[in-house]
């Protein structure tokens, strides 16, 4: 099953979302975020350019053109 | 205690003046959610934290986070600098002018000073990381509507950078919390 963050950046790390260990529980009324597990890393050069050395952590913004005030 | 390295965590070399976007930015260097807001916060959170693992994380982003407050206050400098008076009023920047030349002052573009009103402390550490990964969304959030505003690439460039620190900040201070609710649980039932 393939279950990786949908936005998806090359290079990717190859690690399935769904195995981040989580509590086998969750509660009501708390916010969870899966603790990250180290798959590989980016050259030191390449980290600096992404400011993250780890693939998975990598989430670019791409500025979008303002077409009548939705350009959000 | 703090060593300091006399280089910038990433690179800011604008090559253009540009007062308006000057304006526009230095929210980040002294605004409500800006990087010496964060770093504060941060760095007076650690003492109550109830792990070592979490006073670590919050030590070690609220350092990150005056490299940062450096990153923007250059971009800021470099901003104004070469900036006549003229260009200035043109770019609405008139009243900060009049107060602070071309200096870098921490405050919001329409000239609120900082103030440490921006952060808390509430000795709670669940509710105090909560407001720390509020803090990176509201960070990213104003980096993208920088990013927005923003024409030159020289200007884009370092916003992204700061951006995306964010985001790997949150991810950190998830695991944080994770981490200092297992602690907590643990203690109950002992």
């Amino acid at each position: 099953m393939d279950c990786r963050y949908p936005r998806h950046y090359p290079p990717r790390a190859p690690y399935m979302y769904c195995d981040y260990p989580m509590r086998k529980e969750v509660e009501l009324a708390e916010a969870y975020i899966p603790y990250q597990q180290y798959t590989i890393s980016f050259s030191p050069m390449e980290a600096l350019h992404a400011g993250t050395m780890f693939p998975e952590l990598v989430r670019p913004y791409e500025k979008k053109g303002c077409e009548g005030g939705k350009g959000r | 205690m703090w060593v300091y390295e006399k280089k910038l965590q990433y690179p800011v070399r604008i090559k253009n003046p540009n007062p308006k976007m000057a304006k526009y930015i230095i929210t980040q260097y002294g605004g409500p959610d800006g990087e010496l807001a964060a770093s504060l916060r941060y760095l007076s959170q650690r003492y109550h934290m109830p792990i070592p693992e979490a006073k670590g994380v919050l030590n070690d982003i609220g350092t990150e986070e005056l490299a940062h407050f450096e990153i923007v206050g250059a971009m800021v400098y470099q901003l104004m600098k070469g900036a006549c008076p003229e260009e200035i009023k043109m770019a609405d920047m008139g009243t900060y002018y009049a107060d602070h030349d071309n200096a870098v002052y921490p405050s919001t573009g329409t000239g609120v000073p900082f103030t440490a009103a921006y952060i808390q402390s509430k000795g709670d550490p669940i509710a105090d990381l909560h407001e720390d990964l509020a803090a990176e969304q509201k960070a990213r959030a104003t980096y993208e509507n920088l990013i927005k505003l923003a024409d030159d690439p020289d200007v884009i460039d370092p916003l992204r950078f700061l951006r995306e620190r964010e985001i790997v900040h949150f991810q950190r201070f998830g695991e944080v919390l994770q981490k200092v609710r297992e602690y907590m649980e643990s203690k109950k039932y002992f």
